[in-house]
C-alpha cells in the first residue's frame, strides 16, 4: 500500500507515491536524492536531520511523510541556487571554522536560517539565540565557534 | 575566546558549509543489497538453536547467515596491540555459539530492500541458555568468577608490569603517601555519523570494493584480506567524507569483513547503515578504567615515588586494539614529572558489555585522573598551593629528551613557563581568593587545574614493535605535479573532521611556495593512496603524515631547480624557489615560473641528461620519536548546592603542541577535546544493570554537553618545536580531553570542600545527583538511589 503525497520542496512542486510509513528523512533522502540531511539518531534528539516546514524548523526523522501533505518543505539544497554564492550563513560557518566532520552542519544551517528570518522581524536576544542552538547536537567543534558565527552573522543582519 | 582566522582554516571546505558532505550513508547504486543483522538480546548465553526458516521466506531475502554458517570463511581478525602472553578470543564478525553481550551480532539478513532485511531480520528466532554474567571488573577478577572464555584460565587478557628504581625505600622515607581510587566511567564516542559500509563485488579483478567511514583504510584492507584469505591487491577500500571518529573507527571492524564476504559471495553490492541503537551496542565503547594510585610525597611536595594499578575492562573481548590503552596509560603514567621510583602494574580483564576500543585520549586521561587528582590532594594535605606540587615535579627543559623510568620520552617543552603563562592568564591567586570569598559567603565556588601530557605523531616502527603494536609507524606520501603546475599529494592519513587535509596541503604549499590553493589533497583510497601502517590515529596526521608531505614535496622542489637549471642554463646551486617559480638567488629577474617547468617536464623535449619526464616523487617518513604536547587547564565552576548542577564558568588551556601549522584546526581540536572533556567529568556514561543489559539505549539517555554547556574558553600557547620532526610540529588532537575532567573535579573538590567524602571526586563523571548537598539528600532518604559505585 502507499500513499500519495504532494508538497513543495525547496520551491518545486513535489508529487509522490510512498509507504505510509515512509519517515519525511526517508523520503527526502531516497525518493528525492536530497541527501544534505544527514541521520544521526532517527529519535529526535541529535537535530542533524533539520528542515523547515512551512518555516518552522523540525527533526525530519520524526515527521512521517504523509504528514507533510501540502506543505512547503526546505532543506539545505534550497538554501542557495546552483552556482550561487554562498549564504551569508555559509560564509559565515566557513570563516568561523565552525564545521569539522560537517554531520551536523545542515541542521545547524537551517537553525541558523529559521533564526535569521525572524530577526529580521524582531532582534533576537542572545539566551533565545543560545537556546535555539542547543537544538542540534555537534560532537565536534565544542559549539564555540558555531555560537561565534551566528552571533556575527546575527548582528550584522540587523 | 578571540578567533584566530588570519586565513581560512578549511580553504577547500565548502560542501561542508554547503552541506555537502557525502558520507556513506549518501552513496550506493540501484540494486544494491542491504544487510540487517540480527543482535543479541543477552549478555552471557549458549546459543541453543537459531531459527532462520521464516526470515528466510520473507519475498526479497537473498540471505541469511549465521555465525555458524560464516565461521569457515573467516579467519580470527588480527589484533592491533597484540603484548606477550595475551589471550584471544577468535571471535568473529558473529557469534558462534555463544554471545558475550547484548547486542552482538547472531545473525545477518541481506534483501533487495532495506525494510525487508529489517522485517526478516525481526523473525530470526534464537534459543538461549543464559550463563552467570560478569557485569564488572571485581566480579571478572573474583577467583570464583564465571569464565568469559572456557580456554583461558580467569577472566584476564594480559597483565603488565614496570618497576623502577627503589620503590620500598621512597615510600618508607615519605612525609605523606596520598592513596586513591581513581574511576573513569564506560562512556561511548559517539560520532554523530554511525559507522557504515558498502561493499561492492568487482568482477574485473575478481574482488571487492569497500566503502566505509573509517579511520584507517590500509587497516581495514588487511583485516580483509587476512580474514577471507582474499589478496590485497582484490580489494579496495575507499573512504568517502567520515561523520566524526573519535577512535571509534580506528580499527576494522568484523562488520566491514562481513560485508565483503557477503559481496563477494552474491557477486553483488551489498549496503549496511549501522542503526543508532545499534551502535550503542555494536561500535566500541570507550575508558572503563580504573586507576588505584598511591604517591609518597617529601615535606617541600617533591614526589619521591608513584605505585599505580591499572585496570582496565575490555568487554566481552579483547577487540582489535586489545591491553593498548592501558599500556598506553602506563607509559604516561609520569606525565610531566621527575618521578625516580616507579611501580605500575596493568590488568585487562573481559566482562559481558560491549567491547571498549580507542576513544580519543587512549589511556592517557585516566591516568591524567588519577595523578592529577592525586596530586591536589597531597597539596590539600601538605598545605601546599596546587600550582606549586606540580611546578616543583616538573621535569626541567635542560633535561631533556628525558627518558622517565618507565620508558617515556618527553622531547621538548617549557612546562613551568607553560604554567606560568596559563596563571597569569587565569589570575589564578586572584581566583583561588574569590571563590575562598564566596565560599565564606555561603556559594559553593571552586577552581582547580590539572597539567597534562599527550603522547603524539604516533610512529617509530621500532618503537611500535618494541611494545606490540601489529603494525609500522611510518607514513608514505607521493607528491605528483601536473603538467599545469597543479600539485596533487597522495596521503593514507584519513581526515575525519580534524581537517588533516588542511595541513597537508599548508605544509605541501609553504615547500613549494605556491598558493595553498594549488595543492590537492587525495585521500582515502588504497588503491592511489599510500600505504600507511597505523592509519589516523595517535594524533599523527599533521606530525608524521605532513612530515612525509614535506620531504616528498622537498624532492619535487630538487627537481623543479634541476630542470630550471637547464631552462635557465644556470648552476642548480645558483638557484632558489621562490613565489611560484625558481630563480637565479642573486637576479630575481632571470625566473621560470613552476607552471612552464611542469610543462618541460611532461613534454620532455629538452630535459637535463639523467631527469626522467615527469614529477612525481615519493617520500617516507619514520620518526626517531613521539612527541609530547603538554599543557594545563584551568577552571572556575559553581555548584547549585539544591539541584547538584554544576556551571562550569570559565576555562583557560594553556597548550604547546610545537610549531602549529594552522593555528585555527589547532584551536578547533583543543576546544573540541575540552568540550568532550566536560562531557565525560560531568555527564557522559554508559552503565549497565546488574545482569548486564545496558541502561542507556537511545540518544535521550546519553547526555552530550550542548551548545550552553560551554563557558568561555581561554586559550594560551607556547610554540616548542620537537626537534624529532623536521615541520617542528606535535599532535593536538587528543589535548583537550585529557587534563579536562581531572581540572574539573579539583575544581568541584575546591568548591565542596570537606562538605563531601573526597571520594565523589574520585570517579568521573561527577553526576549532578552526586553533589546535592547531603542535608538536602536525606529528604529523600526514604528511596535511596545512590549509584552504584
Amino acid at each position: 500500500m502507499t500513499v500519495t503525497i504532494s508538497c513543495t520542496v525547496n520551491g518545486r512542486q513535489v508529487v509522490l507515491e510512498t509507504e505510509p510509513t515512509s519517515r519525511l528523512s526517508d523520503m527526502l533522502r531516497d525518493d528525492l536524492l536530497l541527501t544534505g540531511t544527514n541521520i544521526g539518531c532517527e529519535e529526535g534528539v541529535c537535530g542533524a536531520c533539520t528542515v523547515l516546514v512551512d518555516g518552522k524548523s523540525a527533526r525530519s526523522c520524526l515527521l512521517l511523510a504523509a504528514q507533510c501533505e501540502g506543505a512547503a518543505i526546505e532543506t539545505v539544497e534550497g538554501l542557495r541556487d546552483a552556482g550561487a554564492p554562498p549564504t551569508p550563513a555559509q560564509a559565515a560557518l566557513h570563516r568561523h571554522d565552525a564545521f569539522q566532520c560537517g554531520y551536523c552542519t545542515s541542521g545547524f544551517l537551517m537553525v541558523i536560517e529559521e533564526m535569521m528570518r525572524a530577526n529580521r522581524v524582531a532582534p533576537l536576544a542572545q539566551a533565545e539565540v543560545d537556546d535555539r542552538l542547543t537544538s542540534v547536537l555537534c560532537r565536534c567543534t565544542g559549539y564555540l565557534p558555531i555560537r561565534r558565527a551566528v552571533r556575527t552573522l546575527l548582528d550584522g543582519d540587523r | 575566546m578571540t578567533a584566530r582566522n588570519d586565513a581560512l582554516a578549511r580553504p577547500r571546505a565548502w560542501r561542508f558549509a554547503n552541506g555537502e558532505g557525502r558520507y556513506v550513508a549518501d552513496l550506493g547504486t540501484a540494486g544494491m543489497l542491504h544487510a540487517a543483522f540480527v543482535r543479541s538480546t543477552q549478555a552471557h548465553a549458549d546459543i541453543l538453536s537459531i531459527n532462520c526458516d521464516a526470515a528466510s521466506r520473507v519475498p526479497g531475502v537473498r540471505l541469511v547467515l549465521t555465525g555458524a554458517d560464516y565461521l569457515p570463511f573467516s579467519d580470527a581478525p588480527p589484533i592491533i596491540w597484540d603484548v606477550a602472553g595475551q589471550r584471544r578470543s577468535g571471535k568473529r564478525a558473529l557469534a558462534a555459539g555463544r554471545v558475550r553481550h547484548v547486542g552482538e551480532a547472531v545473525a545477518v539478513v541481506v534483501a533487495d530492500r532495506i525494510e525487508t532485511a529489517r522485517e526478516a531480520a525481526a523473525l530470526v528466532t534464537i534459543a538461549y541458555a543464559a550463563r552467570p554474567v560478569v557485569v564488572s571488573m571485581e566480579q571478572a577478577l573474583h577467583p570464583d568468577a564465571p569464565l568469559l572464555y572456557d580456554d583461558w584460565p580467569d577472566n584476564v587478557v594480559a597483565q603488565g608490569h614496570w618497576e623502577a628504581g627503589d620503590v620500598a625505600s621512597a615510600f618508607a622515607g615519605a612525609e605523606t603517601i596520598v592513596k586513591g581510587s581513581y574511576i573513569s566511567s564506560r562512556l561511548i564516542p559517539l560520532s554523530l555519523e554511525g559507522r557504515a559500509v558498502i561493499a561492492a563485488f568487482e568482477p574485473s579483478r575478481d574482488g571487492v570494493t569497500v566503502t566505509t567511514s573509517t579511520q584507517a583504510p590500509h587497516q581495514v584492507r588487511e583485516a580483509i584480506a587476512s580474514c577471507l584469505r582474499v589478496p590485497e591487491h582484490a580489494i579496495r577500500v575507499v573512504v568517502p567524507d567520515v561523520g566524526g571518529a573519535f577512535g571509534l573507527k580506528s580499527c576494522a571492524y568484523g562488520e566491514e569483513v562481513l560485508l565483503a564476504h557477503l559481496a563477494l559471495r552474491l557477486r553483488a553490492t551489498v549496503r549496511w547503515i549501522e542503526r543508532r541503537e545499534e551502535a550503542f551496542v555494536g561500535s566500541v565503547h570507550g575508558r572503563d578504567e580504573q586507576v588505584d594510585l598511591e604517591l609518597a610525597l617529601a615535606r617541600d611536595g617533591a614526589i619521591l615515588g608513584l605505585c599505580a594499578g591499572i585496570l582496565q575492562d575490555k568487554g566481552s573481548e579483547p577487540y582489535a586494539t586489545s591491553v593498548g590503552a592501558a599500556w598506553a596509560g602506563a607509559m604516561l603514567m609520569s606525565s610531566l614529572y621527575r618521578i625516580p621510583n616507579i611501580r605500575i602494574d596493568a590488568r585487562v580483564v573481559v566482562t559481558n558489555k560491549t567491547p571498549t576500543g580507542a576513544y580519543r585520549g587512549y589511556g592517557v586521561p585516566e591516568v591524567n585522573f588519577a595523578l592529577e587528582r592525586g596530586l591536589d590532594e597531597a597539596a590539600r594535605v601538605l598545605g601546599m598551593d596546587p600550582a606549586e606540587i606540580r611546578r616543583r615535579n616538573f621535569v626541567p627543559p635542560k633535561a631533556m629528551p628525558y627518558m622517565a623510568p618507565q620508558g617515556l620520552v618527553l622531547d621538548s617543552g617549557r612546562y613551568a613557563d607553560m604554567l606560568d603563562l596559563a596563571l597569569a592568564g587565569f589570575d589564578w591567586a586572584g581566583e583561588r581568593q574569590a571563590a575562598a570569598q564566596a565560599r565564606a559567603e555561603g556559594r559553593k565556588v571552586g577552581v582547580g587545574l590539572s597539567a597534562y601530557a599527550e603522547p603524539t605523531n604516533m610512529g617509530p616502527s621500532k618503537l611500535c614493535g618494541m611494545i606490540g603494536i601489529n603494525a609500522g609507524g611510518f607514513d608514505v606520501a607521493n607528491v605528483r605535479m601536473e603538467p599545469s603546475g597543479h600539485i596533487v599529494v597522495f596521503t593514507g592519513q584519513t581526515p575525519m573532521g580534524q581537517g588533516v587535509e588542511a595541513s597537508l596541503a599548508r605544509i605541501c604549499a609553504e615547500e613549494l611556495t605556491v598558493p595553498v590553493e594549488d595543492v590537492t589533497i587525495v585521500h582515502g583510497d588504497t588503491q592511489s593512496c599510500a600505504y600507511t601502517g597505523y592509519g589516523s590515529g595517535g594524533s599523527r596526521g599533521t606530525g608524521v603524515g605532513g612530515s612525509s608531505v614535506m620531504l616528498a614535496a622537498g624532492k619535487v622542489r630538487q627537481k623543479l631547480i634541476r630542470i630550471a637549471a637547464h631552462m635557465l642554463n644556470r648552476p642548480a646551486d645558483t638557484l632558489i624557489l621562490s613565489q611560484g617559480g625558481v630563480q637565479v638567488a642573486d637576479d630575481p629577474g632571470q625566473r621560470v615560473p613552476i607552471s612552464a617547468i611542469a610543462r618541460a617536464a611532461y613534454h620532455a623535449h629538452d630535459l637535463p641528461d639523467g631527469v626522467e619526464p615527469g614529477i612525481e616523487e615519493r617520500a617516507t617518513f619514520d620518526p626517531q620519536s613521539l612527541a609530547i604536547t603538554y599543557g594545563v587547564a584551568l577552571v572556575r565552576l559553581e555548584v547549585d548546592p539544591e539541584t547538584g548542577v554544576v556551571d562550569v564558568q570559565r576555562i583557560l588551556f594553556g597548550h604547546d603542541c610545537g610549531r602549529q601549522i594552522s593555528p585555527a584546526l589547532v584551536e578547533g581540536q583543543v576546544v573540541g577535546g575540552i568540550a568532550q572533556g566536560i562531557g565525560a567529568a560531568l555527564y557522559e556514561e554508559f552503565p549497565y544493570d546488574a545482569d548486564g543489559r545496558p541502561l542507556t539505549t537511545s540518544m535521550r539517555d546519553y547526555e552530550l554537553v550542548q551548545a550552553l554547556d560551554i563557558p568561555d574558553i581561554e586559550l594560551v600557547h607556547l610554540e616548542t618545536p620537537s626537534p624529532f620532526f623536521p615541520n617542528g610540529a606535535k599532535g593536538v588532537g587528543e589535548s583537550g580531553v585529557i587534563p579536562t575532567p581531572a581540572a574539573i573535579a579539583n575544581a568541584l573538590r575546591d568548591a565542596l570542600g570537606s562538605d563531601a567524602p573526597p571520594d565523589i571526586f574520585n570517579r568521573v563523571p561527577v553526576r549532578a545527583e552526586r553533589l546535592i548537598a547531603p542535608e538536602l539528600l536525606t529528604r529523600f532518604s526514604t528511596n535511596p538511589e545512590e549509584p552504584k559505585e
